[in-house]
Formats: C-alpha cells, structure tokens, sequence
C-alpha cells in the first residue's frame, strides 16, 4: 500500500461496511477506550474541543477518508490552532502535481556551513521549538575524509567556514525505497506519487521504529507538546506538510509539499545563501536538478544500503 | 456451564490465600500502582518525561521488551522435553512455564505500549478497523506472534487444567497439534523480534544475521535461569511437588545455552574488531566508550563477567548439581543477559546516530518507575495464575467439589 | 601565422552575424555558436540595474573629462570602488567598463554590454560556471521551481569588485530534546596521516 492513494471518489465497498462498524462500536464498547484518548488528547474540553476531540479519535487514514470527512478534518484542524495558537491558519490537502517526481541536489564545495537553511526550514514547516525539532542537519566533515562519525553537528565559531572542513547538510532523502515506510506497522507513513515521503500525523501511534529503520535520521519526534510562539507560525499549512502537529508523533522533512506542490521552491533552497541547493522535478529533462544529475559528478548517501535516495550530493 | 464454574472457581482460588499470600499480592498491587502513577504522568506530559531522545529513540522500554520475548519464548524449553521426548516429570510442571510465557508476554506487550507515543491510536493496527502493514513491517508481525503466542500459551493450559478440573484426562489428540503449532510459535516470537532489530541496515550493530540465533541462545540461557529459580520457589511455598529432574535438565540446557550465546558474543566481536570499519562503531562505544563517551561500558563488563561466572559454574559438574551454585548460576546468567541483550543491545544500535552523532541516554526515574510496575504486574500475573492452577492440577479443586484447605 | 590572419578575416562576418550580444537581446539562452551541447531553458534575471545606486553612470560621466590621467587611474575616487580584489593583478577598470560608454559594461572585445546581462562579461573567463548557470548548475532560481524561470544574476550573489563570498557566523546550533542536557563534547575527527608523520 505505498503506492498511489486510493482514489477519493470512489472509496472501496469495504471502506463502507468499516466506517459503519466503527460507528456501532463507536456507541458501545469503544467509548471508554475513546474517552481515555479524548482525554489523552485534549486536555482543554471547552466549546466545540469535545466534539472535536472526539472525531480526531475516530478520524479516519487520510487516504481512506472520503471528500467530506477530509473537509472536516481541515476545519479541525484549523480550529484546534485556534484554540491552542489563537492564531488562524489554513490547512489545504494539496494534491501531488502529475508528471513530478521531486528531487534534490546540494553542491557541498558551495555549502558552507551557514545554517541558513535550518533556518529557514524552521519559519515554515511550524516545527515545536521545544521539542527539539529540526529536518535539516548540517554536519561539519574534516577535509580528507568522508567519515560521519567524526563530524561536528554542534560547531558554533565566529565565522564559518572554517579551514580544513567542509559542511554537508543532511535532511529526508525521499528515498525510493524508503525502509521507515516498510517498516510502519500502521501505514501512517507512504510514499506519494511525486515521490515525497509523507506522514499523517493523525494516525502514527509513535511506536518510532521508522526512527530506528531511517539511515539518515531524518525522522524526529514529538516527545513533548510542541509549542510555537503564535508570532512565528506559517499560517498556510498543507495536510501532509507543515501543519501543527500534536505531540507523541513522528514527522520529517516532506520537501514542502506545501509550497513546492504549487510550483515553489522549498523553503530550505530559497533561504539559501550561496546557491548550494538544486531541487526540481526529475521527470522533466530540461530541469535544472536532470542537468546537475548529467552533468556533474554526483553521489548519494549511503547509496550501498539500498534505498535510492532522491537527494545528491555534487561538487564542482 | 462447566466452563464457568471453572473460571469461576479458578478465580476464587486465586484470591483465597494465607496472610503471605496476600502480602505478597499486596507489595505486588502497590509497584503496580506506582508503576501505573508514574505511567499516567508520562501520559500527561508525553514521552519527554524519559530519558529518550531523537537520537536514541529507544531504551529501557523496548530493552526490557527484547529480553522479556526471550523469556517467554523459552518456555518451549519445557514443551519440548514433556510432550516431544515424554519426560513425565517435566509433563507436571509444564503448566507453570506456560504461566511464565503468558506474564512475560504480557510484559512485553505493555513495555510496547508504554513505548507508544500515542497510545489512544493502538486501534490503528487492528486489521479491518485500522490499517495494519502486514507483511512489509516487522513491527506487525511482532504483533501477530506475540499476541498469537499470548493466545496458545492461555489456550493450551486453560484446556488442560479444565480437563483436570472435570476429572477428565486431557485428549492428546486433540491438543497435540496446537502443542506444535505453541513450539514453531515460540521460535518464531524470539525470531521476529530479532529481525525487527537486523532488519535494519541503518543500524549495523543490529543488522548482522548471527542476531536471530545469538537472541535464540541468549533466551534459552536467561529462561531457564528464571524457571529453576521460580520452580524452587513454588516448591518451597506450595505443596506442588517439582522434581529435581526437572531442574537437572533445565540447568543442563541453560549450560549449553550459556556457552552458545558466549561463543556467539566472540564471534560478533571478533568480526567487528579484526578489521574495524566505521559498522564497528556502535560495539567500539558499547565495550571500550568512543570519543570518550563510555556510559554503558560499565555495564556491558559487568555482563561479561556474571555471564562468565555462570558459565563456569554450569559446566563444571559437581557445582551445576550443588543448589547453592546453581542458584548463583542463574542469578548471574538472568542479570547478566538482561544487561547484555536489554540495554546492551538496544541502546548502542542508537549510538552512534546514523549521522555519526554521539549521544548518550540514561533512563529516568519515571522511566524505571514505569518498568518496576510493569514487572510487577506480570509477576502479580504469573502469581494468580499459579495460584489458580496448582489446586486444580493437585487435584484438590474439582467440578462440583468445594476446594480442600490449602496454605 | 599567416593561416590564422586568414582564419580570423573569414571568420570575422560569421562572428559579427552571431555576436552574443546580438543574440542575447531579449534575456534569454545565448546563441547555439556559443554552447555545444542543447540550448538552456529561457529565463529572466532578477533585474538590478535601476537599483544600482549611482545608476546611470553616464548623469556624471557625460559631464567628466577624460583627462588622461583620469583614464590610466587604477583607483578611481569614490563613488569607486576602493579596491579590486578580483582576477589579482589582471584586470582593472576598464576590463569590463567602459569610459566611453559609462551605462554599459563591456566584453573584452569592446561590446557593450548592460548591466543585468552581467553574466556576458563575468563568462568571458568564468565560461564553465556561466554554462552551469544557464542550464541551472550554478547560481540561484527565484522562488518557483517550474514556469518562468527567474535567476539571480552573478553580481546579486558576489560583489564583483571582491566575489568571494565571505565568512560569517552561523545560525545557532540544533537544540536538544528539552529537560536534556547539554553535549558533553564534540568528537574529534580522525588523525590524517600526515598529522602522524610530521616530525617534531
């Protein structure tokens, strides 16, 4: 199932005869458990939050929702940012562009050291700032090697880049083969058609094996609730990007689908200063990431494990 | 009807006992309810109450979960021998390593889901109502197997003990089948959960194909310890009479398995360190600290030295058959294992990260707080199901016969 | 000797026809006559002439005599530039402007260039990075990864009187997880072996 989503007018027969028997179990059995998780979820109860709190428990995967139940999710989701943030946002399901596939180049002899884009990655995707965070690392390599284990994510001096390394920024690869979707015992976690490896964050139970299975750790979690200062929050938010997430739930770097699904570039090449980054569609010959990928010597990393990631690493 | 009176009478049992019966329950009742305190403030807050962290996202929790899969799969170390090889005395006291895979089971499946960050959506894995990845994650067949082998290890002893209870010899041929289907079962368990770990060429301290039998050997070593103590015990406390032959032969396996898990932990030492490439990493910081991180190296050496002493012990002859060594024996191969595939394993898969980063990870007081409850409660599990079962089995609780008095 | 006088006579109508800044009118891929390989998508550049501060050049120049002392200067007085920390000791001012024609830059062969197609005069020398440019291997896309095709031009990026970008701070490190501890320490990295070999 970590193809292509189901098509959403036209949800199978047993989607049908399910929604319904969760209904019925919705009245009898279930409800305690239910009221354990509205609970557990919500902790302020007032105006419409019960209510709400009480469709997220039963709200459905998102690629088995239908037209409607996906509108209300929105608007849940909305409103809960409301409460929470006092701020509005808008949450769109921003469906993937036909024809796309999406990949990444990053010129590392044009990359020094900066943190611009862990920056600027951070103003959009509405990451906790407390809960540690962050879908880009960049690693400080000494020249001479190309050994992780000795690199420096800490590094902090007056001014970089400083003699004798080199930066090599690391966030999702949007990998082909992705191990952190095989390895999800609940599907919360695919691979969309144009390639970008999404979650729904309100369906991962945060059992973090995609943590353990990811060779470039690039799934974090929300160990506590992750709050944003109201002031800082990006507004325009997508389903599958950047929305407020709740915590107990893993999320990642999604290329922003947000943006880059309406033909922007995301937020981390656009931050950018030097002009290291490349990110474009693969399936178009005239793109500027085909032209790095045939031009220039390219590597991935850690390609030997087999995932074939979506995000080179070039030098010129 | 019958079936009720079974479960009826079977319950009674359980909760009729002298003063230390009920002490016993009571200090048992109270970890639990601290375990629970502390697991509904980890709730409250969510997982940042742990030591954990998005480098190592895992720890004491599934650390405990790996071990107490081991215990529970070797159960099948008495199955085995009482209904494959006929051992009439260990036929007797299989019911009780049935008990000891149901608790560790149990166990288990609450350090996955005290683990959970959200575990409101555990719904989310039952097939039809949720969406389960089954076959493609190892997580989900982690599931299947251990709620399966939770199942047979309550099916199997609940027929047999209901036969006794009607005074009815229990049909061979009727549970022999799932008595196979129980060890396959319990292999598999043991397996799963080794791959859920090897499957991961992200962590190449995991990912070595010598887990899945190191994880089988270490979990007949550390079983048995636990059954030959916890079989003392029960002949100390209750009447049911546990021959030394029994004891005799699990001893002997626990030996063999003791000098198989060691010869494993060689063997992965020797690969990782003859040529040491950056995969040795993780055994490097676990034995030997790295970059002078060192954290889990006392732990690692204390291992080794008690899964040493219980080797020796179990393989010289006249001290295996002494009570007071055996004994010692066990104590330090179940510690020694419990450090060495618990924290031992779990933690350095996470250390270093993926992207070369050392972080280190010290459980916290609500963490081990949570996991002192959950043991607890599968020691409170197996204590009741003891309890309910041996009158039945000693043939003083029968259909329509009031129980006769017991201690 | 003779051969390439006579080579360069023939070539010289060929090469007024497909002069580059004939062909590059409108912004957009310069002649097949300069790159081998396809043509560069279309683009446009983040415009930055009428942003130049003392633009145009010619509101002074016109007025300015050029005093032959004044033309071999090779530290002109403000508004200049102070220095040229660019090509060392090989260019100089009139490398890529002209007195003649203050508004525009000019190539090395005297062709009036403006001040948004920079990249005619920088991939003179530079040809390979203004090759990656064009097709999108160097320099920067503005905000849309597909439709226009808008770039920076090299001198949004580098000042061409000093391109190297410069050092700076970085943005702070990555965060813990919160209630966790500072790092300990940072792992040294590995000892090359020429740190080994060297001799006290």
């Amino acid at each position: 199932m970590t193809g292509n989503r189901e098509p959403r007018d036209a949800p199978c027969p047993r989607d049908g005869s399910r929604r319904e028997f969760l209904k019925n179990l919705g009245v009898g059995g279930v409800a305690t458990i239910a009221g354990t998780g509205v609970a557990l979820a919500a902790p302020n109860l007032g105006g419409d939050a019960l209510a709400d709190a009480w469709s997220d428990f039963f709200q459905d995967h998102y690629q088995r929702m239908t037209p409607e139940e996906l509108a209300n999710a929105l608007a849940r989701i909305e409103r809960r940012a409301r409460r929470r943030f006092g701020v509005d946002i808008r949450c769109e399901d921003t469906p993937p562009l036909d024809g796309v596939v999406f990949g990444y180049a990053l010129n590392i002899s044009k990359c020094r050291g900066y943190r611009e884009c862990v920056e600027g990655c951070v103003r959009e995707n509405n990451p906790g700032r407390d809960s540690q965070v962050q879908y880009i690392r960049v690693l400080e390599i000494d020249r001479g090697t190309m050994n992780l284990e000795g690199s420096d994510h800490y590094y902090d001096p007056e001014t970089v880049p400083r003699p004798g390394k080199f930066y090599l920024p690391v966030q999702c690869m949007q990998c082909d083969d992705p191990p952190c979707v095989k390895s999800c015992p609940v599907e919360a976690t695919w691979k969309e058609p144009d390639g970008i490896v999404v979650i729904d964050y309100d369906w991962c139970i945060g059992c973090r094996y995609c943590m353990a299975a990811c060779p470039y750790w690039a799934r974090h979690f929300n160990w506590t609730d992750p709050w944003i200062p109201p002031a800082e929050i990006n507004p325009v938010t997508n389903y599958l990007g950047n929305r407020p997430r709740a915590k107990g739930v893993t999320e990642k770097c999604h290329f922003c689908t947000q943006r880059t699904r309406k033909g922007r570039q995301p937020a981390c090449q656009e931050a950018c200063p030097t002009g290291a980054r490349i990110f474009g569609n693969l399936l178009d010959p005239t793109s500027e990431i085909r032209y790095v990928l045939e031009n220039k010597t390219v590597f991935r990393l850690k390609e030997e494990l087999g995932t074939d990631p979506k995000f080179w690493y070039f030098t010129d | 009807m019958p079936f009720l009176h079974f479960l009826r009478d079977g319950l009674k049992a359980m909760f009729s006992g002298g003063r230390s019966y009920w002490m016993w329950v009571g200090v048992l009742g109270v970890l639990v309810g601290f375990g629970a305190w502390n697991y509904a403030h980890q709730l409250d807050r969510g997982l940042v109450v742990t030591g954990m962290s998005d480098q190592v996202s895992w720890g004491l929790y599934i650390a405990n979960f790996t071990f107490l899969v081991g215990i529970a799969a070797s159960a099948v170390l008495l199955v085995i021998p009482a209904y494959i090889f006929n051992r009439p005395a260990i036929k007797d006291v299989v019911l009780f390593g049935d008990g000891i895979a149901v608790a560790a089971v149990a166990m288990a499946m609450m350090f996955v889901l005290a683990d959970l960050g959200r575990p409101d959506r555990v719904w989310h894995a039952l097939p039809y109502l949720g969406r389960f990845n089954w076959p493609a994650s190892l997580l989900a067949w982690d599931m299947v197997v251990l709620s399966g082998y939770l199942l047979l290890n309550i099916a199997i002893p609940a027929y047999i003990l209901y036969c006794h209870y009607r005074n009815r010899e229990p049909n061979l041929r009727f549970y022999f089948p799932l008595i196979v289907v129980a060890i396959f079962w319990a292999i598999s368990i043991h397996t799963v959960t080794a791959f859920l770990l090897s499957s991961n060429p992200a962590r190449p301290f995991w990912h070595t194909a010598l887990l899945g039998p190191r994880f089988i050997a270490s979990a007949f070593a550390s079983g048995p310890a636990l059954i030959i103590l916890v079989f003392q015990l029960i002949r100390r406390v209750t009447a049911y009479p546990v021959q030394q032959e029994v004891i005799r032969t699990l001893a002997w396996i626990m030996a063999v398995a003791m000098q198989i898990n060691l010869f494993f932990v060689v063997a992965e030492l020797f690969t990782d360190f003859y040529n040491e490439g950056t995969h040795a990493a993780s055994i490097r910081y676990l034995f030997l600290g790295l970059h002078g991180f060192d954290s889990l190296k006392p732990w690692i050496w204390t291992a080794m030295i008690l899964n040493l002493i219980a080797v020796i012990i179990l393989t010289i002859h006249p001290l295996r058959n002494s009570m007071p060594w055996l004994n010692t024996a066990c104590v330090a191969g179940f510690v020694g294992i419990w450090i060495e595939k618990g924290m031992g394993l779990v933690l350095p898969g996470f250390i270093p990260t993926p992207l070369g980063e050392i972080f280190e990870y010290t459980p916290t007081g609500t963490e081990i707080a949570v996991a002192i409850g959950i043991w607890a409660t599968g020691i409170l599990i197996f204590t009741l199901l003891a309890k309910g079962s041996i009158p039945m089995k000693l043939g003083r609780l029968r259909h329509g016969r009031p129980q006769e008095k017991s201690h | 000797m003779w051969r390439l006088v006579l080579l360069s006579v023939f070539a010289l109508p060929f090469q007024i026809l497909w002069s580059p800044v004939a062909a590059v009118e409108q912004n957009g891929p310069p002649s097949p006559a300069r790159t081998s390989a396809a043509q560069p998508p279309p683009f446009t550049v983040v415009a930055r002439q009428d942003n130049l501060l003392f633009y145009p050049c010619g509101r002074c120049h016109e007025f300015m005599p050029e005093h032959p002392l004044l033309v071999a200067a090779t530290r002109p007085p403000p508004p200049h530039p102070e220095s040229l920390n660019h090509g060392g000791d090989r260019l100089w001012c009139q490398t890529c402007h002209s007195l003649d024609d203050a508004d525009h830059l000019r190539t090395l062969r005297g062709t009036p260039v403006p001040f948004d197609r920079a990249y005619l005069v920088c991939g003179q020398c530079h040809a390979n990075r203004e090759r990656d440019w064009l097709f999108g291997g160097h320099g920067k896309r503005v905000a849309n990864w597909r439709g226009t095709r808008e770039l920076y031009l090299c001198t949004n990026c580098h000042d061409p009187h000093d391109p190297t970008i410069k050092p700076r701070k970085p943005r702070k490190p990555p965060p813990l997880r919160a209630d966790l501890g500072p790092v300990a320490a940072t792992p040294k990295g590995p000892i090359m072996i020429w740190d080994e070999r060297v001799s006290p």
